[in-house]
C-alpha cells in the first residue's frame, strides 16, 4: 500500500569524495585568500588594456620618476609607467605559468603512467631517465634547454615546462604503483575488467588529488623560474614588459630608482603566494590527515 | 578493608570531532587495591585505554573531568604537571600495546632504561647502568650487558615487550598499567609475557591493571574485572563470578563469543 | 651497510652516463648549424665559408653523432671538457678557478637556511598557533614565492646602499658573502622551517613520545633527547636536495651580486653561445650535485641506526 511507503524523512545524499574535498578546500582560510588574489590577477591580466592607466610602451617624457599620484609605481628608465607595465606583465607571466605546466604535465603523466602500469623494462628505463633528469639542480635543466633553443619567452615556457617532466613522472608513477598494489585493482581485474578500463577508472581517480595539488604549485614555480630566466636575459627580450626583465633593467638604477626593479618583484610575489596558498588548501582538502595550518 | 590504592569517581572524557563531540568515557568509577590485578575488558572503542590514559594525565587537561581521582596517596585530578611527572614512571608505570612503535628507534635501549634511574632515582653512570642490566636480567633478556648498546629494531617482538616492561617497573612502582601488552605478539610469546608480569607483580608487590579484549588473558591473570562498552562500565566483579554468571546481556555475548571446550555446545555434541 | 654504500656508488655510473647523454643530446639537437650559431655569437657574425668549415672540422661536427658523444664522454672522464670558444681556454680550468666561490656561496647559504629554519620550525611546533608559528608559516610561504634575484636586489638596496653594512658585489671577502648567502638561505629557510615544524608535530604524536611521557620525562628532556633526532631525519634526508637548490640559486645570485662563480659562467656562456663551455659546466654541476646527494645518503644511512645496524 502506498501509505506504507511513508516518506522517510530527509535521507542524506551520499557525500561524494569530490564534494568533501572541495568543501574542506574552501574551508581553508589561506585557500580563500589565494583564490581572491588569483582572481584579482586574472582580472588584471584579462582586462589589462582597460585597467592600466597608460600604454605600457608609451614614453611619458619623464624618466625615473618616483611613485606619485600620477604614476603609482613611478616611471622607469625610459619614462614608461611602471604600474601599467606591471599590469601588462601579468599576461605574460600567467600565460607562462599555465602553458609551461602543460608542457610538463602531458609528457610527465604519460611517462609516469607507462612506467607504473607496465613495470619491467619500461619502468626501469623510464625511471633511470627520470633519475638522470633529476640529477640537474632545478633551474639548470631549464638553462640547458634554453641554451639550445635560444632566448625568448616561448622557449622559456618550453624549457620550464620540460624541466618539470621528471617530477610529474615520478609523482604519477608513485601514485600508480601504490594504487596497483591495492587489492581492489586486482579484484577489478579478476572480475573481468579490461586493463585499460582498470587503469583509467581506478588508478586515474586516485592520482587526481596529488596531481592537481602539484600542478597548482608548479604553476607558481614556473612563473618564478621563468622570471628568473628572463632576469638573466634568457627569456623575454626588450621592450616586453615582463616582470623578470623589468627587474633586470631596473637593476642599474637600484640606488636611485628602486621602484623600477622592486614593483615587478612584488607582483610575482603576490601571484606565486596565491598559487601556493591555493595549492596548500587543495592539499588539505584532498587529504584530511594532512593538516596544513 | 584497607583504603584503595587507586580510586576513580565519575571519570568522563570528551573528544572533539569534525561533526561534534563524542564521550569516549562516560561516568566510570572503580577502585584498585594494593596487590590485586584488575582487568578492564571490552571491544575496540569501548574506552578502556582512554580511561587509564586520562588517569595518568596523558590526555592533557582538556576534555577530562571527574568527581575525584586519587592514586598512591595523591590527588591525580588536581595535581600539577610537575607532580604528575614525578608520579608517572615512579609510582605508576605503564606499558603499551606495540613495543616496536612504543620504543624510540634512534636511542639504544640502554639509554631508554638508564634514564628511568636518572630521572626518578637520581642515579647516574655506573649505578644506573647496573640497574639497567639487572632489570634486563629480571625480565629474561639474555646477554644483558651487550644488549644495552642495541637498538629496538634489533630485538624480536617478545624481547621488545620485555624491555618495555623493564622500563615500566624500573622504579618499582605501586601500580603497573598494561594496555593490551600481548595483543601484538605471537600466541606462544603471550604466555611468557604474562608470566613475567605475574612474577614481577609478586616480587614487587604491585597492583596491576590489565587492559585487554582477550578474555583468555583475563581469565588467566586477573582477580577482578570491569566490562566496558561505549565508555561505560557495564559489569564488574570477581573474574570467577563474572565468568560463571554474567549478569548483563553484553557480558554474556562477549563470553559467548569465545570458543570454549569445557562446556558442551552445539559443536562438541 | 657496506653493501648499501657499494650499491649506491655503482648506481651512480649509469645515472652519470645518462646525464652526460642528456646534456649532449640537448646541446646537439639544435635546429640549425652549431658552427654558425657559435661563430655568430663569438666572432660578431662575420664569417667566411672557410672559417665555418674549419670550425666544423675543429669541433668534430662532421663526425657521426655517436662518435661526437664518445669523444665528449671519454674526454670528460679524463678531465678534458673541451675548450671555450670565446676564451679559448680549457673548460675545466675555467670551472675550477671559479668553483670555490660557488661552493662557498652554496655552503653558506645552506648553513644560513639551517640555522634560521631548524630553530624556527621547532619553536613553531612547540607553540602551534602562536606568533612564532605565524612567522614560520609566513616565512615558508614567502620563501617559496620570492624570486631569488629580487630578494638579492632588496638585500642590496637595504643593507648595502642604505645601511652600508655590507658590500653590494665582489667575491673575495667574508663580508661579501653575507648578503648573497642570506638571500639564498632565507628562501630555503622557509622550506626547512616548515619541514621541521611538520616533522616535529608528527614526532610528538608518535607512540614512543607517549611512552616517554608515561615514564615521567619533562617536556624539555623529552623533546631534546627523544624528539629532536627523529624530527631532524626528514630535514637531513633532503639535505642533498637543498644543496642542489643552493647550486641552482647561485646561477642567479652570482649575477645579482657580481660574484665570479660557475653559475654566472654558465649564464654568460649561454648568452655568448659558447656551447662547449655550457656543456662542460652543466655536466660538472650535475656531477657535483649527484655526488653530494650520494654523500648525504650515505651519511644519513650511517646516522640512522635502523639502516646502519639493520639486517
Amino acid at each position: 500500500m502506498a501509505a506504507d511507503l511513508a516518506p522517510i524523512a530527509a535521507v542524506e545524499a551520499p557525500r561524494s569524495p569530490w564534494r568533501q574535498s572541495m568543501r574542506r578546500f574552501l574551508a581553508h582560510k589561506g585557500a580563500r585568500i589565494g583564490l581572491l588574489m588569483l582572481a584579482a590577477w586574472l582580472i588584471m591580466a584579462v582586462g589589462a588594456p582597460y585597467i592600466a592607466p597608460y600604454d605600457p610602451n608609451a614614453l611619458l617624457g619623464k624618466a625615473r620618476l618616483a611613485p606619485s599620484l600620477a604614476n603609482w609605481f613611478g616611471t622607469d628608465q625610459l619614462g614608461r609607467d611602471v604600474l601599467s607595465r606591471v599590469i601588462f606583465g601579468s599576461r605574460i607571466s600567467l600565460t607562462l605559468g599555465f602553458v609551461s605546466v602543460f608542457f610538463g604535465l602531458v609528457p610527465g603523466v604519460v611517462l609516469g603512467l607507462a612506467a607504473g602500469y607496465f613495470g619491467g623494462w619500461t619502468d626501469t628505463l623510464i625511471s633511470r631517465f627520470i633519475d638522470a633528469m633529476l640529477a640537474f639542480p632545478s633551474i639548470i635543466l631549464a638553462l640547458v634547454i634554453i641554451a639550445t633553443l635560444g632566448p625568448g619567452i616561448v622557449n622559456v615556457m618550453i624549457a620550464v615546462g620540460i624541466s618539470a617532466v621528471p617530477e610529474y613522472a615520478r609523482l604519477v608513477r608513485g601514485s600508480v604503483l601504490s594504487v596497483k598494489a591495492q587489492p581492489y585493482v586486482e579484484a577489478a581485474w579478476l572480475v573481468g575488467n579490461s586493463s585499460a578500463r582498470i587503469m583509467f577508472r581506478h588508478i586515474f581517480a586516485n592520482i587526481n588529488g596529488p596531481l592537481i595539488v602539484f600542478t597548482t604549485l608548479q604553476v607558481g614555480n614556473a612563473i618564478l623560474v621563468g622570471a628568473g630566466l628572463s632576469f638573466l636575459g634568457l627569456g623575454a627580450q626588450p621592450p616586453t614588459s615582463e616582470w623578470g626583465l623589468m627587474s633586470s633593467e631596473g637593476r642599474q638604477f637600484l640606488q636611485r630608482a628602486w621602484w623600477i626593479a622592486a614593483s615587478p618583484g612584488l607582483a610575482i610575489l603576490s601571484v606565486v603566494v596565491a598559487f601556493n596558498l591555493i595549492g596548500d588548501g587543495l592539499r588539505s582538502g584532498f587529504d584530511p590527515k594532512v593538516r596544513v595550518r | 578493608m584497607t583504603d584503595p590504592l587507586l580510586s576513580i569517581r565519575n571519570l568522563a572524557v570528551r573528544f572533539r570531532g569534525e561533526r561534534g563531540d563524542t564521550m569516549a568515557v562516560d561516568g566510570v568509577s572503580f577502585d584498585l587495591h594494593a596487590g590485586e590485578t584488575l582487568a578492564i575488558v571490552g571491544e575496540s572503542g569501548s574506552g578502556k585505554s582512554v580511561t587509564m590514559l586520562a588517569v595518568m594525565g596523558l590526555l592533557g587537561k582538556a576534555g577530562v573531568s571527574a568527581d575525584s581521582i586519587f592514586g598512591c596517596g595523591h590527588d591525580l585530578l588536581k595535581a600539577s604537571d610537575v607532580e604528575m611527572r614525578a608520579i608517572r614512571g615512579r609510582q605508576i608505570g605503564m606499558i603499551f600495546q606495540d613495543p616496536m612503535t612504543s620504543l624510540n628507534p634512534v636511542l639504544t635501549i640502554g639509554r631508554q632504561l638508564t634514564e628511568m634511574f636518572e630521572i626518578h632515582l637520581g642515579l647516574s653512570g655506573a649505578a644506573s647502568r647496573k640497574g639497567a642490566i639487572d632489570l634486563l636480567k629480571l625480565v629474561g633478556v639474555p646477554s644483558a650487558e651487550t644488549r644495552l648498546k642495541d637498538y629496538p629494531h634489533q630485538f624480536s617482538g617478545g624481547m621488545r615487550q620485555r624491555v618495555m616492561i623493564a622500563m615500566a617497573v624500573a622504579c618499582k612502582p605501586q601500580i603497573l598499567i598494561a594496555d593490551e601488552p600481548t595483543t601484538a605478539l605471537d600466541v606462544t610469546i603471550q604466555a611468557q609475557i604474562l608470566d613475567i608480569l605475574s612474577g614481577l607483580q609478586r616480587e614487587f608487590g604491585m597492583a596491576m591493571i590489565m587492559i585487554s579484549h582477550d578474555l583468555g588473558v583475563v581469565a588467566g591473570i586477573a582477580d577482578r574485572m570491569l566490562v566496558m562498552h561505549s565508555g561505560r562500565i557495564v559489569e564488574q566483579g570477581l573474574v570467577d563470578d563474572v565468568f560463571a554468571a554474567p549478569k548483563m546481556p553484553y557480558t554474556r555475548s562477549l563470553l559467548a563469543a569465545v570458543p570454549r571446550f569445557d562446556l558442551e555446545t552445539e559443536m562438541t555434541r | 651497510m657496506q653493501r648499501y654504500v657499494l650499491g649506491r656508488i655503482v648506481q651512480l655510473i649509469p645515472v652519470l652516463l645518462l646525464v652526460s647523454l642528456i646534456v649532449f643530446l640537448i646541446m646537439h639537437a639544435l635546429p640549425g648549424d652549431p658552427a654558425v650559431l657559435m661563430l655568430a655569437g663569438a666572432e660578431g657574425g662575420m664569417t667566411s665559408p672557410e672559417r665555418l668549415a674549419e670550425l666544423r672540422e675543429q669541433m668534430g661536427l662532421n663526425d657521426p653523432l655517436a662518435m661526437q658523444y664518445w669523444h665528449f664522454v671519454s674526454g670528460a672522464v679524463t678531465g678534458d671538457l673541451g675548450n671555450s670558444i670565446r676564451f679559448r681556454e680549457p673548460v675545466l680550468t675555467m670551472i675550477l678557478s671559479r668553483l670555490d666561490s660557488t661552493v662557498e656561496l652554496a655552503l653558506f647559504g645552506l648553513l644560513c637556511s639551517l640555522v634560521i629554519g631548524v630553530p624556527l620550525g621547532l619553536l613553531a611546533a612547540a607553540r602551534q598557533g602562536g606568533w612564532i608559528d605565524a612567522i614560520c608559516m609566513s616565512l615558508s610561504y614567502l620563501g617559496a614565492s620570492i624570486p631569488v634575484y629580487w630578494l638579492g636586489l632588496v638585500m642590496i638596496f637595504v643593507f648595502a646602499f642604505n645601511l652600508g653594512w655590507f658590500p653590494a658585489s665582489g667575491g673575495t671577502t667574508w663580508n661579501s658573502l653575507v648578503l648573497p648567502s642570506l638571500s639564498l638561505g632565507l628562501i630555503n629557510a622557509g622550506l626547512v622551517a616548515r619541514l621541521m615544524r611538520s616533522s616535529m608535530i608528527e614526532v610528538q604524536g608518535e607512540d614512543y613520545m607517549r611512552t616517554g611521557r608515561a615514564k615521567g620525562l619533562s617536556p624539555g628532556l623529552l623533546l631534546r633527547r627523544h624528539g629532536l633526532k627523529n624530527a631532524l631525519i626528514p630535514v637531513v634526508t633532503i639535505l642533498g636536495l637543498q644543496f642542489g637548490n643552493m647550486l641552482a640559486g647561485t646561477v642567479v645570485t652570482e649575477t645579482v651580486f657580481s660574484r665570479p662563480g660557475v653559475g654566472r659562467l654558465v649564464v654568460s656562456a649561454i648568452l655568448s653561445k659558447d656551447y662547449p663551455l655550457v656543456q662542460g659546466a652543466v655536466l660538472f654541476l650535475a656531477t657535483v650535485y649527484v655526488t653530494v646527494n650520494l654523500i648525504v645518503d650515505i651519511t644519513y644511512a650511517w646516522l640512522d641506526p635502523r639502516i646502519r645496524y639493520g639486517r
